[in-house]
């Protein structure tokens, strides 16, 4: 049996681990959920242990779940979350938990790299670089300024992939998309921005290697053999940061094809043959060519849970709640027309990222009595594509040839054909629409030399089932409404922040 | 009895004469009728104003083109039978013990009937929009004279009888030309219960044929070509227009010879039944349509040549859609079982529940009401808007905003009127819920009072009964001895000021998007 690829994918609050064959069909999978701690409003801090126990649970499952021997699989990879950068000490022990992408504890410390150091990280990152909340320099600052003993006692900080890498191989390394995620890897000299490590107070020395995300940086370590059951000697490949895989199990390297994520949040992302990181995966035949500006909607899914939430009694709190039926709850606004019969929504529910306006709202216009759920709810789904159309309208990119839907939302295909429709541009369904772990069983399989290249991997992997083109009887209608949903959001947005809460 | 005149106090019979002489008798119980767009209700009360009994059906109209609405008169009078039954039924009580019966029932919709009383056609609903050409003849060709014989500014529309009139008589000359006379909804089932066919000042009204020396206006009818021999005799709403038959008493169970006063149209029996009679109060119906009178109903009973005529005299503002939008609403979070099956609907009473737990305001969202165009606005082609949606906003939120966009759009209504408003009786389904009233207190910042009893059409209609058969000197003093204000909500200054704030923002936001309405749908 065999040869396998395990793929590891620890995401915000789920751990994943999917056993792959070489065609890209899921063997197994195992996933549970890792929840976060807030000790305090505006914290959000993860354990590393938490992530690690939780992976030895995924593996265990998939092991016994496929019956695969471990010594089939031939390479493992990891993709995790961005940011959550964890400190660890000399005998590979976290120092604290991992302050999360949405902590927002180290604001001060932002204000401070960019009014102290505005002019230096310029010159470092290149102009219009600056650093936010989310980047892991800041939030090192902050253990420098209020925790100096996190920084002194570590020996090494790893990004969360690389910590269960770590753990794995007991070998500390990351990779390009890591240190970029960090706001501390430097674009022309592909290294860390040593630049910046010593303005936040942290020596150079404690931060890892940075490797290419197929490379093989370590194997399975005894001790890790015996406790996730896997074989010792398994060769583990650096992997890299979740959105990156996403673009990689997506065979992202065709400059034609924009990428649409669909998931509780959307992005858009489209190739730019002028960014600087081209060199960083260029290994030919290259793998990763080019960037790819996220463009983000806040509220695409998280919209359409919305929606489904309104039709409870009250609103679905933080915990575990039982599986939406997304698709039976999309099959009803497959009864109304395009346009929704004059309804548009305008799907700023979580302010709006597209616009960066935090203070935007939603707003439902255009209600008659002859409205249903169905039009409300193809209302919505239209909403969310004329956002995304304004992002790409706004991108200074020409629009791509086609584009690949992926995440939840890409197994619709009536929201498929809605973008395709609304933005004008063919949309492709791939069979799998989750794609991260794939990418990082395709970087384990070329770091094994399994696959010749990452975009031959991908290209064998991943199956187009479905195209939808934009339907010519609907492009005026579309044009016209999406004028309207324009015209309707301008006059709004002086509103948003007037709304008394 | 002589066309376009009002009938003199008709002779009481022997035996009306044994019941007025039980009048101290306090068994005796008064029956009210009310036959709605689409529903038939009757109720039984006793002279306290206790409901007896009450009974009700539901009557569809018939669609047999998109425009068109229409409805089988006999379908009325079988409804009616059956509420009367099953009144009688349920209360148990000897049907002798009725002093009067009154009627109430839908305006506009004429059923022509030859001289054996049977209808020529079905009768076209004020929602009926297939006269449209004749009201655009009227008023092209007739436009001067209409205003100068109804008065300054006065026009038909569809909703109106006379174009309906006018349609027959170009499409169907041969209903015309068999007609005996036009007899309009409460007309008609007042004849099958008695055998004597009248009318009423205010159905004349909502025919467009009321003359402002409160008569019928054969002017307008020698203009549309129909003879004005016609009409039936104009009865004042409390007179006694004819007795029970036999045959009438055979099936429906009641008392042959039981008084039936000649009754009125809709609107004014609820503003009877809901006691709207001083000045500073009006009266908010709260239905499927909701509507704010400003006036007292004794106007409706004012002698001719007052001052202003027909309509006109009664501030009267009509939101089109305000029950009808939390029924929609109520819909729209019902769950829907996949592939068909039975629908469970979502109580009303769980919404407004959950609504009240949401403070005033509805945390930012803001909810504009008009989901069928807005007759308030005299906008057909305005719609509803939800703003300031957010991920935080459940249903409870947007029902709490349904609730106060209707409050929003009364003040914007009574801010237009410019009468002066200290006190408002709300009545219909709607008025049951005291969230939604404090609300609408709250917002308009006037008094909201709700009598004991809110479906106050038929009680207007009993109440006429009992002043035509002599229980009660006028409608205004019966109306103020039956009708009890059980509750009073005063507005609360504490959110004066936050509700003033997003009036504001209503308003603004209105301005703001009504250039888009029209735009809607995009074809």
């Amino acid at each position: 049996m065999g040869p396998y690829l395990l793929a590891i994918d620890q995401g915000t609050t789920t751990c994943r681990a999917v056993l792959y064959d070489l065609e890209g069909y899921a063997i197994a999978e195992a996933y549970r959920e890792v929840y976060p701690h807030h000790p305090q409003p505006g914290w959000a801090e993860a354990d590393p242990q938490d992530w690690w126990w939780a992976v030895v649970a995924v593996v265990h499952e998939v092991l016994s779940h496929s019956g695969a021997a471990p010594s089939d699989i031939a390479g493992i990879g990891v993709a995790a979350l961005q940011h959550a950068i964890v400190p660890v000490d000399r005998e590979g022990q976290p120092l604290a938990r991992a302050m999360l992408w949405m902590d927002q504890r180290c604001a001060p410390q932002v204000e401070w790299m960019i009014h102290q150091h505005g002019e230096t990280i310029r010159r470092v990152m290149g102009e219009g670089r600056f650093p936010t909340t989310t980047y892991s320099a800041p939030k090192l600052r902050w253990w420098a300024e209020n925790r100096p003993e996190v920084i002194r006692r570590a020996a090494v900080f790893l990004l969360p992939k690389d910590y269960l890498r770590y753990r794995l191989t007991g070998e500390a390394a990351t990779d390009p998309s890591d240190a970029g995620g960090a706001f501390l890897y430097h674009p022309s000299r592909h290294g860390w921005a040593t630049e910046l490590l010593e303005l936040i107070g942290v020596p150079a020395e404690k931060m890892p290697p940075i490797r290419q995300p197929y490379e093989i940086v370590g194997r399975v370590s005894g001790a890790a053999a015996a406790q996730t059951g896997l074989a010792e000697g398994t060769p583990v490949a650096t992997g890299c940061a979740d959105t990156l895989s996403t673009l990689i199990g997506a065979n992202a390297l065709l400059p034609e094809r924009g990428y649409l994520y669909l998931g509780t949040a959307a992005w858009l992302a489209l190739y730019d043959y002028s960014y600087p990181y081209v060199t960083t995966y260029q290994r030919p035949p290259a793998t990763i060519e080019g960037r790819y500006p996220f463009g983000s909607v806040a509220t695409t899914g998280a919209a359409l849970r919305w929606f489904h939430d309104l039709l409870r009694p009250t609103p679905a709190g933080p915990g575990v709640h039982p599986q939406i039926d997304y698709g039976s709850l999309l099959a009803q606004a497959e009864e109304v027309e395009p346009g929704a019969e004059g309804l548009i929504f305008l799907p700023h529910l979580m302010g709006e990222r597209a616009t960066n306006d935090p203070r935007a709202k939603g707003a439902f216009f255009g209600l008659t009595l002859a409205h249903g759920r169905m039009h409300l709810l193809r209302a919505l789904l239209e909403g969310t594509a004329f956002v995304l159309r304004q992002l790409l309208d706004h991108s200074g990119y020409g629009p791509p040839r086609e584009l690949l839907a992926l995440g939840g939302g890409a197994k619709s295909p009536l929201w498929c054909q809605i973008m395709a429709d609304v933005m004008d541009i063919p949309v492709l369904m791939p069979r799998v629409v989750e794609t991260t772990s794939l990418g990082a069983a395709i970087l384990a399989g070329v770091g094994v030399g399994l696959y010749p290249s990452v975009a031959q991997a991908a290209e064998r992997v991943l199956h187009i089932v479905g195209r939808h083109d934009p339907r010519t009887e609907f492009r005026a209608r579309y044009d016209r409404i999406y004028a309207l949903y324009r015209q309707l959001d301008e006059l709004l947005t002086p509103y948003f922040p007037r709304v008394p809460v | 009895m002589k066309t376009g005149s009002i009938t003199p106090y008709p002779r009481i019979d022997q035996r009306s004469r044994q019941m007025q002489d039980d009048l101290g008798n306090a068994s005796s119980l008064l029956l009210g009728l009310d036959q709605g767009s689409t529903t038939c209700r009757a109720v039984l009360y006793d002279l306290e104003a206790h409901i007896i009994a009450e009974a009700y059906r539901e009557v569809y109209p018939h669609h047999p083109y998109p425009t068109w609405a229409e409805v089988e008169p006999e379908d009325w009078w079988q409804a009616t039978v059956m509420v009367i039954r099953e009144v009688l039924a349920s209360s148990g009580v000897d049907p002798t013990r009725i002093a009067g019966v009154g009627l109430t029932a839908l305006l506009h919709a004429a059923v022509p009937v030859d001289e054996t009383g049977q209808p020529l056609a079905r009768a076209m609903l004020w929602m009926d929009q297939r006269c449209q050409p004749q009201v655009e003849w009227m008023i092209q060709e007739h436009g001067a004279k209409i205003e100068a014989v109804m008065g300054p500014g006065r026009q038909p529309s569809t909703t109106f009888t006379a174009p309906k009139l006018r349609w027959w008589l170009e499409n169907q000359p041969e209903v015309i030309q068999r007609t005996y006379k036009f007899l309009w909804p409460k007309d008609f089932i007042r004849y099958r219960l008695t055998g004597a066919m009248a009318s009423d000042p205010t159905d004349a009204g909502g025919a467009f044929l009321l003359h402002p020396e409160r008569r019928w206006a054969w002017e307008i009818m020698e203009l549309i070509g129909v003879s004005a021999e016609k009409l039936p005799p104009m009865l004042e709403p409390y007179q006694v227009a004819g007795q029970v038959t036999a045959q009438a008493a055979r099936e429906t169970g009641l008392a042959g010879g039981t008084p039936v006063v000649a009754g009125c149209g809709d609107t004014l029996a609820t503003l009877i039944g809901a006691n709207a009679n001083q000045p500073g109060r009006g009266c908010l119906y709260i239905g499927t349509a909701a509507w704010l009178s400003l006036g007292s109903f004794s106007r409706y009973f004012a002698p001719p040549q007052s001052k202003v005529s027909g309509e006109r005299r009664w501030g009267f503002g009509a939101a089109a859609t305000t029950g009808a939008t939390v029924k929609w609403f109520r819909d729209l979070v019902s769950g829907c079982p996949e592939g068909g099956g039975v629908r469970e609907l979502v109580d009303y009473e769980a919404l407004f529940e959950e609504a009240a737990t949401v403070e005033p305001g509805a945390e930012g969202v803001i909810f504009l009401p008009h989901l069928m165009g807005e007759r308030g606005l005299n906008n057909p082609y305005a719609k509803g808007v939800f703003f300031g949606l957010t991920l935080a906003h459940g249903r409870q939120h947007l029902m709490r905003a349904v609730l106060e966009g209707s409050a929003y759009f009364l003040r914007q209504l009574i801010e237009q009127a410019g009468e002066p408003l200290e006190e408002m009786v709300a009545v219909g389904g709607g008025a049951k819920s005291p969230l939604w009233r404090q609300i609408f207190a709250d917002v308009t910042g006037v008094r909201v009072l709700t009598p004991r009893i809110l479906e106050t059409g038929a009680l207007g209609a009993a109440i006429l009964a009992g002043v035509g058969v002599g229980l009660y000197p006028s409608v205004a003093q019966a109306a103020e001895r039956w009708v009890e204000i059980v509750s009073e909500h005063s507005p609360d200054p504490c959110w004066r000021e936050r509700y003033d704030r997003i009036y504001c923002l209503y308003r603004e936001l209105e301005d703001r998007v009504a250039p888009l309405y029209p735009q809607v749908p995009v074809e």
